[in-house]
């Protein structure tokens, strides 16, 4: 339990107590609608069944969940041996192929041409990190948290300071949507292991953990993805601003080339 | 520039001598305490000259021999007028009263104070700390920060903060100096207080960007305060106790009438409420600061007199046991003035100042820390050549240590692995400098003040230096052995400041000052977090310049009881400092891989009228302003209105002595909301809801307005009263932030939430003196 985050989140939690004597309120904030962008999520697994690139637009602020899926887009995965593979789109917005799978250390290029615009990224295919055990501490209710069991996985990588992951967890088989990213970069105790802080366990949970390891560029989308998401701890930035994509062309959005590993664990 | 320099020197030396002339020159001193009366006003009414008191005290003037009706002045003072017959240079020292109180009018022999218009002076506020005290105030605890917020130009950081920005600068734009030492954090608890006591300040004076040669090092401001020397003829202890603060001073001879001192000191508080709490974790929380003052003076001969003095804070924050926050500064300053004749002053400084932060991770063994040390060199000489030539030069030299970041974690009790030790290399620079400035009054009606300062910044080894390309990938590098020489910076600041009377009651000014700033303050919030990092300019950061412009129209009405101003500026910045978008600083080794590097400009109007005597007196400001930045990285290229463009900023104090037992005081404040930048739509990316931006500080929070209210009543012993004040009297609930987040109304739709920091505060004070 003690990496950087775990700094940044004590930091954040001594700023919200400062602010104990504060009020919050409802109020009325006018937001002028920014035209529509194209999002795009591209990834690219080394396992099958998984790689997909869905295309959409941005919507309103406050009320979400209007975002026109893109249709009859020419989507193109190529890799640096000169293949290339021209996606279809197998449901509305959504770009696949069954044979759509990656190979570790090669790296590839996404094309997308839609309605005139065309958007272009590169990215490489890691090594997969694969977690060697598993440890649950019982861990008490803090601000930031539950009461319950707080998991840290373990890992070995090749080069430790060029790892870049990003977990998911299923937990009984429902995904948490929430962003655990792990910079190999900076400077930890912890090198080779990382705590889910904010996520809290019972026993019995069974939990799927889905290591990701991305390239630095993909990382770092993600990274700065997670400042806008409440994700990130510390103070909220004094001027947000998008994450920068990896994508050329304005648009919004990532291409990761993921090299992904599994591993299924029940709190004991 | 020295050739240039004893030229002048000798010249008016000549000048001086070819004609028959004497020299009044002496020290002006509270007639009750022997504190230094600074900016105290000596003049002839016969002919209309006249001076200053510097900021020990000392005047020096220049007259044919003769008599002379002398008056001496000081504001909340009884003056007074002493005939002086003048065979040869004389030393007089003045002691002047305070006046028995504010209710009877301050009648002025000859003139009245009319400073304002007459000196060459412009964009300096001085403010006395009896003006300061009346001033009402959050948490009624007396803030020279946050009383100067209050003036044309000033505007404060934030909600109840003491951090502030001048003519749409930086809040690390801003030189602070506290008994000559530079104060790097000047806040205490986030910036509610700030580290100022006021009970151990005697006077403040502010240059909003037009400083004299005297001071650099900053963009923006200089803001000179000075401590109390204690008092000199008499023991005393003082002091006031407050819902959340206390203060205690004691003061007195050494050996009276040749030496004093001063210590105060001062508590919070505040985490007594945290007992409140029915969450443990609050309950076992701290949450407060202390800080001391103290100087010592002594009078080793009439030409000869040394000061020490010294200021230490801290503040503590804990939450439960597992976790520690403590920051503070310190500074000392021993000085040594000495009059080598009665037109030739010299002030010897040596000064240290230092700001840390640490915080402390109990149950893990772990710290991390960073600071600023600083190591400062000043001589300072003063010399009254005549009546039209007064010239200032000296040189400066300071030798800092930046000490970026630290973390030690020697063990981990749960499993013994791990050991993390890192440290963000330690930075040295020598900053040196050399001015003379040079105050003439060729005419009755044309005065100016010119000079020039040279500075130069040496970044000095040991340290690894990196070169990056415009991804923030390290290039190229190179490894420095101590005090070997990185690179360096310089270059000329000229200042200048003209003005002209057009009648006794009316002058025009301008004034042209440029200013480089060789260290930066890295933050990434609005409120003054002790996180913030200080960094020096390296071979990536270049130096801060500032070239501002400004020009003022001075007017006084009925007698001098009314002045009024009318300032415009323009300012424009160089090598201004960002961070990249996400960028990463948490004791990065490369932080300066994350920074971009831009421009800026501001301008604006400034009006001031104000009422410095009679029962009823105080200001009325208001401020046009607006400030810009123009990064390439930062909202495609395009300029956007930094965070403190505030279009409309007006302020109304009012202070009004009812009899010898009440006094009252308001202050309204008005200012348009800070530029924000606030989502203009959004999206989704991987099942998480982003929100989506356009332009930086594209929005505005809502105006902030605000009125405090104080009453004080003195008891039988005018020195001791009970203050009641009450901050946000109509409790508004300004904003301090916006955050978006889900509604729990509406499920599916987002909202805007505020937040308010202080509706209503109410405060009591006992403030009492032996």
């Amino acid at each position: 339990m003690k990496n950087i985050s775990f700094v940044h989140l004590l930091l954040f939690s001594l700023l919200s107590l400062s602010l104990l004597s504060s009020c919050t309120e409802v109020i009325d904030i006018p937001l002028e609608d920014a035209d529509r962008k194209v999002v795009v999520q591209a990834s690219l697994y080394n396992v099958p069944g998984f790689s997909q690139v869905v295309l959409m637009q941005s919507g309103s602020f406050y009320e979400p969940g209007d975002y026109p899926l893109l249709s009859d887009a020419a989507v193109t995965i190529s890799d640096e041996e000169g293949n290339s593979q021209l996606l279809e789109e197998t449901q509305a917005g959504v770009y696949s192929l069954p044979s759509l799978i990656g190979k570790e250390g090669m790296k590839y290029q996404l094309d997308i041409e839609y309605n005139g615009e065309n958007f272009q990224s590169g990215s490489l295919m890691k090594s997969a990190v694969q977690i060697d055990s598993v440890s649950f501490e019982m861990g008490e209710e803090a601000p930031f948290r539950e009461a319950g069991y707080v998991m840290q996985v373990h890992f070995t990588s090749k080069n430790p300071s060029d790892t870049y992951l990003k977990f998911r967890l299923l937990v009984n088989d429902t995904l948490i949507n929430r962003l655990y990213l792990y910079d190999g970069s900076l400077p930890r105790g912890g090198a080779g292991q990382y705590s889910f802080l904010t996520a809290s366990f019972q026993k019995g949970d069974r939990i799927q953990i889905i290591t990701e390891s991305l390239d630095k560029e993909a990382f770092s989308y993600f990274d700065q993805l997670s400042e806008l998401t409440g994700d990130a701890f510390g103070p909220p930035s004094a001027a947000p601003a998008n994450p920068k994509s990896n994508l050329s062309g304005g648009a919004l959005g990532y291409f990761a080339a993921v090299a992904a590993s599994l591993k299924e664990v029940v709190v004991p | 520039m020295k050739k240039l320099l004893f030229g002048l020197l000798l010249s008016i030396s000549i000048s001086a001598f070819a004609q028959d002339k004497t020299t009044l020159s002496g020290y002006v001193r509270d007639a009750e305490t022997g504190e230094a009366l600074i900016g105290a006003t000596i003049f002839i009414p016969s002919s209309g000259k006249g001076a200053y008191t510097n900021e020990y005290g000392y005047y020096s003037l220049t007259l044919q021999a003769g008599s002379y009706e002398v008056g001496y002045q000081y504001l909340g003072y009884q003056p007074r007028t002493e005939a002086i017959e003048l065979t040869q240079s004389l030393r007089k020292d003045m002691e002047l009263a305070l006046a028995e109180n504010s209710l009877d009018e301050v009648v002025i022999s000859g003139r009245a104070s009319d400073d304002n218009v007459q000196s060459a002076e412009m964009g300096v506020t001085r403010m006395s700390i009896s003006e300061i005290k009346k001033v009402p105030v959050l948490f009624g605890e007396t803030d020279v920060l946050k009383t100067m917020q209050l003036l044309p130009g000033v505007k404060p950081a934030g909600e109840g903060s003491s951090g502030f920005y001048v003519r749409g600068g930086g809040q690390d734009q801003n030189l602070i100096l506290l008994d000559e030492a530079p104060v790097y954090n000047p806040s205490h608890l986030l910036g509610f207080f700030s580290v100022f006591n006021g009970d151990a300040i005697n006077s403040t004076k502010l240059y909003k960007g037009n400083m004299p040669a005297e001071y650099g090092g900053r963009l923006s401001s200089a803001l000179d305060i000075q401590m109390k020397d204690g008092n000199s003829k008499d023991y005393g202890l003082s002091g006031g106790i407050g819902l959340i603060s206390s203060r205690l001073t004691a003061e007195g001879p050494i050996v009276e009438d040749k030496g004093s001192f001063m210590v105060s000191g001062r508590r919070t508080y505040a985490d007594m409420f945290l007992l409140l709490s029915s969450d443990t974790t609050i309950k076992n929380s701290t949450l407060y600061f202390y800080d001391f003052n103290a100087k010592a003076n002594y009078k080793l001969s009439d030409k000869d007199q040394i000061y020490l003095s010294g200021y230490f804070g801290r503040d503590k924050f804990g939450i439960g046991n597992n976790f520690g926050l403590d920051w503070g500064n310190a500074t000392a300053t021993l000085r040594w003035n000495h009059l080598f004749n009665d037109k030739l002053f010299l002030n010897s400084s040596l000064i240290y100042s230092d700001y840390d932060y640490k915080i402390e991770l109990t149950p893990v063994n772990a710290s991390i820390s960073s600071g600023i040390k600083d190591w400062n060199l000043k001589e300072d000489f003063s010399y009254y050549a005549n009546n039209e030539n007064t010239l200032k030069f000296g040189v400066n030299a300071i030798y800092h240590n930046f000490i970026p970041g630290e973390v030690s974690n020697i063990t981990d009790p749960t499993e013994g692995t791990s050991i993390l030790n890192k440290k963000v290399e330690e930075r040295y620079a020598l900053e040196t400098a050399a001015y003379f400035s040079h105050e003439w009054h060729p005419s009755k009606r044309f005065k100016m003040n010119y000079g020039v300062r040279y500075s130069n910044f040496a970044v000095l080894g040991p340290g690894s230096f990196y070169d990056y390309d415009a991804a923030g990938n390290v290039t190229d590098s190179a490894t420095y052995a101590s005090n070997e020489l990185v690179t360096q910076y310089g270059g000329l600041e000229p200042r200048i400041t003209a003005s002209y009377v057009l009648n006794p009651e009316q002058s025009i000014k301008a004034s042209y000052a440029r200013n480089r700033q060789y260290v930066h303050l890295l933050s990434n919030s609005t409120a003054t977090t002790p996180t913030d990092v200080w960094m020096p300019s390296t071979n990536n950061v270049k130096p801060e310049i500032a070239d501002q412009l400004s020009l003022g129209y001075f007017r006084n009405f009925d007698d001098n009881k009314w002045e009024s101003s009318v300032e415009v500026y323009y300012k424009d910045l160089q090598n201004q400092i960002e961070y990249k978008n996400g960028a990463d600083l948490f004791l990065n080794d490369n932080v300066e891989s994350q920074l971009v590097y831009g421009s800026g400009y501001s301008y604006g109007l400034e009006l001031l009228l104000q009422k410095k005597t009679g029962n009823f007196t105080g200001w009325v400001s208001y401020t046009w302003s607006k400030t810009m930045r123009q990064f390439d990285e930062i909202n495609e290229g395009n300029p956007f209105p930094a965070r403190q463009d505030r279009t409309h900023d007006i302020s109304l104090v009012g202070m009004y002595s009812l009899n010898k037992k009440w006094d009252f005081s308001a202050a309204w404040v008005y200012y348009t909301g800070d530029a924000v930048t606030f989502p203009s739509g959004s999206y989704v990316v991987d099942g998480n809801l982003v929100p989506l931006y356009s332009e930086r500080n594209g929005y505005r929070l809502p105006d902030y307005h605000r009125l405090d209210l104080s009453a004080t009543y003195f008891g039988k012993n005018p020195d001791s009263n009970l203050n009641i004040s009450l901050y946000n009297a109509y409790g508004r609930k300004n904003v301090y932030t916006i955050d978006f987040q889900a509604s729990t109304d509406n499920p599916g739709t987002q909202e805007a939430v505020k937040t308010y920091l202080f509706q209503w505060v109410p405060s009591v004070t006992y403030n009492f003196k032996f």
